[in-house]
């Protein structure tokens, strides 16, 4: 029994995954909506969000969790690798998934829930987990592949002619993405004869000036680009999101895009070489066009939920920032701003809900008065956005003043100009919908009482507020902990020696009846640079420190010095 | 076309069921190390079912069929996961497979493993999600050409 739990804990890895899917599937055979149904789903959604927990514990301990499927060792098989970085986002989703399930079973009739809409929100959950904690490039690939077809089911779930003709713009880009991906993933199989991370980052770790290198890393930005929804690239993204009910537009907003995000930060830390210039400024220009040419859409719509989508398409801008200045600081601040953001923009879409629930309509003409019957969605709302906004004692605060700073400090004047301009305008748009739906007297339009699952919806939104809150408030161990995930993604030696140089705990070779191990025999036809992984790491070391081309780019940035640097001003 | 009830089409069908059936339990078990196996074998045994609901109509075959294509599915995936989890209760990585190589007297070599429960998974999920999907453009169809 030990020994089972033992090696369970082992393999704890995929069991996030693992337990998001098979729910899924048992939802598919077990098709009557009905309470014990919803509770066996939010049960299993507390699951993963208590195992994602644990794995954040388990790699601030060991900074890298690592696991080789079916015993192949790392190079030849399929390989799961969470960092910290990777453990972070997969808590923060596990929880958005829990609080949208808990919410949509406030909102939703049983008898009009479609059976497969729980199913499929647990299989995007799955694809999602897998893209956090892959390590490989075709496995990130299937996984972007299950959490699109996943996400073009739940668009499509009502199949009436607006749903349907929303969606096809979606699934046109993302068809073309996912195509660009494999070819992407082709290429690199191409040159590099492997597809595993750690792999290419051993080999690549001295061509950082290698235009072929820079060639593939700037398209796989533009195939993950295409999915975070860069600046030419987003017109797909509001018209899909806000046809969809709150609770799956708050999860699709809330993770969708920082999936891209999530790629485009592993190719340019874990994978290629640091110090690859070009793209980071190039990532630069782009970012300024997302945060400015988004946020002033967004003033011009007259529509809540589209408000809340050009703002989350601005705000992956702000993610775009952090990784063009591509300092530790910059990047510490961008992964605080990524888990802000995730949990800020998926309560404002919950509270839009609320709105609708109250107001019975999301256009900012028809809305108002909601201040003086329901303070309360009022405070939620000013609180998130507030946040949104970046004002100080909020969340989103620190990690756009980390990528403020950070921009200053580098020079990069044309960025903090675009920062803080979209920030206001972020402001600015936020303070349109708190006038126009809150403050605003409408004498045409009457709140009743509060309807049907009102109080369930509004005490789950209020714990997401409650969270991110906290985040804003006693953000030191959120920034220690973006801070070592930093660290863990810029420290490239350590993931290659922990894949390539895996120290099992499992049993590892699987040996047939005739003595001969499966392994031995494939190992031969393998090129010798896999022979001695751990030989080649420390040559590699020394490379990477000529080849780095940052400012100061020390191995560890402490805690204190992130904390110095919010302090200075 | 497929409202018109074709004698041609229902004998055919009924004729080479047998045949494409047994051929694709060939595929299956030929899988492992040559080509074959569950993915392949599934789309052979998804043929002469659409051909029967093409020719018998979906509500027969799905009577015949006894469980829906989609629980099909969703089982075929439960147990290719199963198998795929089973060894992480044992001190072995998710995924990990055991091969058994034996000799048995008249038939020859046997060389069977684990692997074959996962492949009768992906089967399961092939022929259900195939024949869910052609069903549906059947009903469709149908459905359209009555009224």
């Amino acid at each position: 029994m030990i020994h089972m739990l033992q090696s369970l804990i082992d393999n704890i890895v995929v069991l996030p995954f693992f337990i998001a899917l098979v729910t899924g599937l048992v939802g598919i055979i077990w098709r009557r909506p009905c309470t014990s149904r919803r509770l066996f789903f939010s049960i299993s959604a507390a699951i993963q969000m208590v195992l994602a927990w644990y794995l954040i514990f388990l790699t601030h301990k060991v900074k890298i969790l690592f696991l080789p499927l079916g015993a192949w060792k790392a190079p030849f098989g399929i390989s799961i690798a969470i960092d910290v970085f990777g453990s972070l986002l997969i808590g923060v989703t596990t929880m958005l998934s829990l609080f949208a399930i808990l919410y949509l079973f406030a909102t939703t009739k049983k008898d009009k829930e479609n059976f497969l809409l729980l199913p499929l929100i647990q299989f995007m959950i799955a694809g999602i987990v897998l893209s956090f904690s892959t390590g490989d490039f075709f496995n990130l690939f299937v996984s972007f592949e299950i959490f699109l077809i996943a996400s073009y089911g739940l668009l499509t779930l009502k199949s009436d002619e607006k749903s349907i003709k929303n969606t096809f713009p979606y699934l046109g880009v993302n068809v073309i993405g996912g195509t660009l991906f494999v070819l992407g993933a082709s290429f690199i199989y191409g040159m590099f004869g492997t597809l595993n991370f750690a792999d290419i980052s051993a080999q690549t770790s001295n061509l950082s000036q290698d235009p072929k290198l820079i060639l593939i890393a700037s398209y796989l930005v533009l195939v993950f680009g295409i999915k975070a929804g860069f600046f030419p690239l987003f017109y797909w993204l509001p018209r899909s999101y806000s046809c969809l009910p709150p609770p799956l537009a708050a999860l699709f907003a809330g993770l969708l895009t920082k999936v891209g995000i999530y790629a485009i930060i592993r190719t340019l830390t874990t994978i290629f070489p640091l110090g690859l210039v070009s793209i980071y400024s190039a990532i630069g220009y782009l970012s300024i066009f997302t945060m400015v040419i988004a946020i002033i859409i967004s003033l011009s719509r007259t529509n809540i939920r589209e408000i809340l989508c050009y703002n989350l398409i601005s705000h992956i801008g702000f993610l775009m920032a952090s990784i063009a200045i591509f300092s530790p600081i910059s990047l510490t601040g961008g992964i605080f701003y990524m888990m802000h953001h995730m949990v800020v923009i998926a309560s404002l879409f919950l509270i839009s809900g609320l709105i609708v629930q109250l107001t019975k309509t999301d256009v900012l003409q028809n809305a108002g008065n909601v201040w003086k019957t329901h303070g309360f969605v009022g405070l939620l709302f000013l609180i998130q956005a507030l946040s949104l906004a970046g004002l100080p004692p909020f969340s989103g605060f620190w990690g756009k003043f980390l990528i403020l700073r950070e921009a200053i400090r580098f020079d990069q004047l044309s960025l903090a100009i675009a920062i803080v301009l979209a920030s206001i305008l972020t402001l600015l748009s936020m303070i349109r919908i708190w006038f126009h739906v809150f403050l605003k007297k409408n004498e045409s339009l009457k709140i009743g009482p509060s309807p049907k699952g009102f109080k369930r919806s509004t005490t789950v939104v209020s714990i997401l507020v409650l969270f991110s809150l906290a985040m804003g408030v006693f953000s030191n161990p959120f920034i220690n902990a973006s801070n070592k995930a930093m660290t863990g993604l810029l420290n490239k030696t350590s993931y290659e020696n922990k894949v390539l140089v895996y120290e099992q705990t499992l049993k590892m070779i699987p040996v047939d009846k005739n003595g001969h191990s499966k392994q031995s025999s494939e190992k031969k036809q393998v090129s010798p640079i896999h022979s001695h992984p751990g030989q080649q790491k420390t040559k590699n070391g020394h490379h990477k420190n000529e080849n780095y081309q940052l400012k100061s780019i020390p191995n560890t940035v402490s805690k204190k010095e992130v904390l110095d640097g919010t302090s200075v001003h | 076309m497929i409202n018109t009830k074709s004698h041609i089409l229902e004998s055919v069908s009924r004729l080479i069921f047998l045949f494409i059936i047994i051929f694709s339990i060939y595929l299956f078990l030929k899988g492992h190390n040559e080509p074959g196996g569950g993915f392949i074998a599934g789309i052979a045994a998804s043929i002469p079912l659409i051909l029967l609901a093409m020719s018998l109509g979906v509500p027969t075959v799905q009577r015949v069929l006894k469980i829906d294509s989609l629980s099909l599915a969703a089982t075929g995936l439960i147990l290719a996961y199963g198998t795929s989890f089973i060894p992480t209760l044992l001190g072995y990585p998710f995924l990990f497979q055991k091969m058994i190589h034996t000799h048995i007297p008249i038939l020859g070599e046997l060389h069977i493993g684990t692997p074959v429960l996962f492949d009768l998974g992906v089967f399961m999920v092939v022929v259900g999600v195939s024949t869910k999907i052609i069903f549906s453009f059947l009903e469709t169809v149908n459905s359209k050409e009555k009224g």
